[in-house]
């Protein structure tokens, strides 16, 4: 009688242990690399360094007032400032994005979600998620205004979280927008600084 | 008893068979590596991932988080050698055809709990690649993203049971 072994049955293992013996090894690698590798999840999270402190404010030059000349006092014609065109939001890179934190030139504006923001963002960015733009502008308009720098940024730049926050915010007339299209992955990735938490309320 | 005869049409399934066990293995072995390697290069990109889903207790998500790209880069790399290996070791290859069902599985189920919740959420699954390919941009998770997985659980249902 012929003697028939399936080729490649392996007669000590089952399927179910085979499955729980690859979870396991899986699990494992993935719990080891996690702590090796320097940007893992159980690795120390950088130090969170707050932002340099804002440079003096220059001192105002002296008023300087001309003496009066021949043909002052005629009546001219006002200036007339042609209506703000469309706005052209601006994308910037990181070293630009860390430029403008540091000089404090810029209102940064984090568009992802608000689990994403509280996790970890750049400090003093204020939390807008792209999902619920109408109820999170109501709450952050007054640190909002519409002629500042505004600075969006989402996860990183081939998601389009920070566009659609982005075209809200043209909508509402801001016309000095940047776009980090980089976005938080790049700042994590770069170690530079950032914060936890809920934000400013 | 004696050699069994073979009828034609056994013998071009007998043919087919190892090469479709061997496209479907390379198909997902594809899938699950690629990624396990977006998802190894930036692990705190995926754990806010993870955190998005808002399915996990917060104190779980990181060991989740960590350990769910270590089992799809195996399940991968298994499925891939075991393409190249014909029916050697086969209950391993099996085995990640299981496990890498059951992922697309719970990612499914997961993925229309939350498109019900009306959670917003990315998919988390393709960010690396999304960098190259408009195809993965990570972009909100939509009902599409849930047919996606289901296609890609169609390779993973005939490896569930060992070649005869």
């Amino acid at each position: 009688m012929a003697r028939r072994r399936a080729a490649g049955r392996s007669r000590s293992v089952s399927l179910p242990l085979a499955v729980l013996a690859l979870a396991a090894a899986g699990s494992l690698g993935g719990i080891i690399y996690n702590v090796v590798a320097p940007r893992g999840i159980f690795r120390p999270a950088p130090a969170v360094v707050p932002p340099p402190p804002a440079p003096p404010a220059a001192p105002k030059p002296a008023v300087h007032r001309p003496k009066p000349k021949p043909g002052d006092g005629v009546v001219k014609p006002p200036v007339v400032t042609p209506p703000p065109g469309p706005a052209e939001i601006r994308i910037i890179d990181l070293a630009e994005a860390r430029r403008l934190l540091d000089a404090r030139g810029a209102t940064f504006v984090d568009a992802r979600s608000a689990i994403g923001y509280e996790f970890a963002h750049i400090p003093g960015a204020l939390n807008v998620p792209f999902s619920d733009f109408p109820a999170a502008y109501a709450r952050e308009a007054a640190r909002l205004p519409k002629d500042a720098p505004l600075v969006v940024y989402c996860t990183s730049g081939s998601c389009d979280e920070a566009e659609i926050t982005l075209g809200h915010l043209k909508a509402e007339g801001y016309r000095n927008l940047m776009h980090f299209k980089e976005g938080w992955n790049a700042w994590e990735i770069a170690e530079y600084p950032q914060e936890k938490g809920p934000g400013p309320r | 008893m004696g050699d069994r005869r073979v009828s034609a049409r056994e013998g071009a399934g007998a043919t087919l068979t190892p090469v479709v066990t061997a496209v479907c293995r390379l198909l997902l072995a594809a899938i699950f590596l690629t990624a396990a390697v977006g998802k190894l290069a930036q692990p705190k990109a995926f754990l806010r991932a993870v955190l998005e889903y808002q399915m996990l207790p917060p104190a779980l998500a990181p060991w989740v988080a960590a350990m769910l790209p270590g089992v799809e880069f195996l399940a991968g790399a298994v499925l891939l050698t075991a393409a190249f290996q014909g029916r050697r070791r086969e209950v391993w290859a099996v085995a990640a055809a299981w496990i890498v069902a059951g992922l697309l599985a719970f990612f499914t189920a997961a993925l229309t709990v939350n498109l019900l919740r009306g959670v917003p959420m990315n998919c988390g699954c393709f960010d690396i690649l999304g960098e190259h390919l408009p195809y993965f941009k990570p972009t909100k998770a939509t009902w599409a993203t849930v047919g996606r997985d289901l296609l890609m659980l169609l390779p993973a249902l005939p490896l569930l049971r060992a070649r005869r």
